[in-house]
């Protein structure tokens, strides 16, 4: 017996369509830019668990995205020299004593990456299925339910269809002036509470 | 007598079963627990990308985000740039890999010493962390480039037949000539070796996993010890990271380019297909596409010891890939598995990788939904 289509393609009580309501969350946080092409924005906020993964899914463009943002935060870290010219154990005046330290590593995290998707409201429409957690808990918090693993694969994919669209130094600019600035501050919250 | 003999055999013929069936009252006595077998090896992206740092070993500035200012307490000594350029090995490794004049000698010295215990130099893990950011990233934007329709777990692999610790310690033992320090501080005085040489090899604190026979072995593996393949993978790391900070980046690309992307990696025969007919009749339903027909194309001796058939196989008018064997059925599932190949290693032309200059926009996969 199949499933009825209709209750497939929906997640979160919205159809999944090419339309302006679905990209308009995204569009508006692009800009003219790193304006993106309809179908890629699609692609961008589809889970690979949605619909059984029939429809066009983000899972390349974010292992694309996740690599980059990776590198981008690594070089990020080094390129803060304003002390370490004079410091004794730098390579070519960069210091790399502060990579692999908590706060390097916090920076591209699925916790991080979705909590910025939240805070800017990208991840209002996402296609996904949920695997829901336990019966006991209440309506609102399941329907409120957003695993951190699912939800950070927007931003990243984000940042992957950014650079395969405008290539890499616009998706660096785009990962500089956007997603850093956002970031960081979480960051320090996170390393703060500890 | 023969009666009771029948009666022994035939309650020994059942006595294992008649074990297996009952219910014992008694507690079984618990199963002795095997340790849940560890993977021997893990991907090197998934390694050196997460090398740690922790607190006590680094020093962490007030503001923790002032990245310039943190810094590791071990770091005592440091060799440096003109000891460096007195050590042969090192000079003979800066020429054989080409490396500008800027590149200094110090950072292959470093390079090449790995974090070891009551070390005081400073070592090469955070190069390596780097060197490995910075390998992933060109490894996996080549690949996504040239095979944008390559199924994530074979992508994955890909990368690692790229860039894992095999690899690129291949790279460094076989192609770059950077050799392990392996004698004693004794031989070393015996044979009249000045102290500083030993900065020419890779050192690292030896993970030990084989006992010669007839040497009883004690456990002196350490937080900081490593396996021969990952520490030669982390020189080379650390090297490619020395690139970046002396050169910049477009060097770093073209360097990686030439030493580890210009290796020949075999994708195709990363692909096991467990049922190709099937999985090509789906792959052409989510593609509506017709479903796929086999024709015998042509044939030779089909009634002698070594017939041979080439099959074709057919999307409506459209071939999509041929295939031979020495029987139909062979032919048949070898056209299936080149169909499917014929799919994923699809490979667009004239394809520029997104950090390349004049970019365009590439071919995006919508992703496949099995494999």
């Amino acid at each position: 017996m199949l499933r009825d289509p209709e209750d497939i393609l929906t997640s979160n009580g919205r159809k999944y369509e090419l339309n302006e309501e679905n990209l308009k969350p995204l569009k508006e946080y692009l800009g003219e830019d790193y304006k993106l092409p309809d179908k890629l924005l699609l692609q961008v906020i589809t889970h690979k668990s949605f619909a059984h993964g029939t429809k066009p899914y983000n899972e390349r463009l974010s292992f694309l995205g996740e690599e980059l943002l990776k590198l981008s935060a690594s070089k990020f870290v080094l390129g803060k020299k304003q002390v370490t010219s004079g410091y004794k154990f730098s390579v070519g005046d960069l210091n790399f004593d502060s990579l692999g330290s908590l706060t390097h590593r916090l920076i591209v995290t699925d916790r991080v990456l979705s909590e910025f998707a939240s805070a800017k409201g990208i991840d209002k429409v996402f296609f996904c299925k949920v695997a829901l957690p336990q019966q006991s808990s209440s309506v609102t918090e399941t329907k409120n339910y957003k695993p951190k693993a699912m939800y950070s694969t927007i931003t990243s994919s984000l940042v992957g269809a950014v650079a395969l669209q405008h290539g890499k130094s616009t998706a660096e600019r785009f990962i500089q002036e956007n997603l850093l600035t956002d970031i960081l501050p979480m960051v320090q919250k996170v390393r703060g509470g500890k | 007598m023969l009666k009771s003999s029948r009666r022994v055999i035939y309650s020994l013929r059942l006595s294992p079963i008649r074990r297996a069936l009952s219910t014992s009252p008694v507690k079984p006595s618990p199963l002795t627990v095997t340790p849940a077998k560890k993977r021997s090896f893990k991907f090197s992206y998934e390694r050196s990308n997460n090398a740690i740092v922790e607190e006590p070993e680094l020093k962490v500035p007030e503001n923790k985000l002032d990245f310039g200012k943190y810094e590791r307490s071990s770091y005592k000594l440091k060799i440096g740039e003109e000891d460096a350029k007195r050590i042969p090995s090192i000079v003979a490794l800066h020429s054989r890999l080409g490396l500008s004049p800027s590149y200094q000698h110090s950072t292959l010295a470093r390079a090449l010493t790995c974090k070891m215990k009551d070390s005081e130099y400073a070592d090469n893990k955070q190069m390596a962390l780097f060197g490995a950011n910075l390998l992933s990233f060109y490894v996996t934007e080549h690949l996504i480039t040239e095979y944008p329709r390559l199924p994530i777990s074979i992508l994955k692999n890909a990368t690692d037949a790229y860039i894992g610790d095999f690899s690129l310690c291949d790279v460094a033992k076989n192609s770059w000539g950077i050799e392990e320090d392996e004698t004693s501080n004794l031989e070393k005085y015996l044979s009249r070796e000045p102290k500083l040489f030993k900065f020419g090899r890779l050192r690292y604190d030896k993970n030990t996993t084989q006992v010669e026979k007839g040497i009883t072995k004690f456990d002196d593996t350490t937080a900081t010890s490593l396996s021969k393949a990952t520490a030669f993978a982390d020189s080379v790391r650390a090297i490619i990271a020395g690139v970046y900070a002396h050169d910049g980046e477009s060097k770093t690309k073209k360097f990686i380019d030439d030493h580890i992307l210009s290796r020949k990696v075999d994708i195709s025969s990363m692909f096991e297909f467990r049922e190709p007919g099937k999985l090509l009749a789906r792959l052409l339903k989510v593609k509506q596409m017709e479903a796929p027909t086999v024709r015998l194309i042509s044939e030779t001796g089909r009634l002698s010891n070594s017939p041979m058939f080439v099959v074709g196989c057919f999307s409506g008018d459209s071939m999509l890939a041929g295939g031979e064997g020495s029987s139909l059925k062979e032919a048949r599932i070898r056209s299936f598995v080149n169909s499917l190949k014929a799919f994923y290693l699809y490979r667009p032309l004239d394809t520029k990788v997104p950090s390349d200059d004049n970019f365009k926009p590439l071919f995006v996969d919508e992703g496949e939904p099995f494999y």
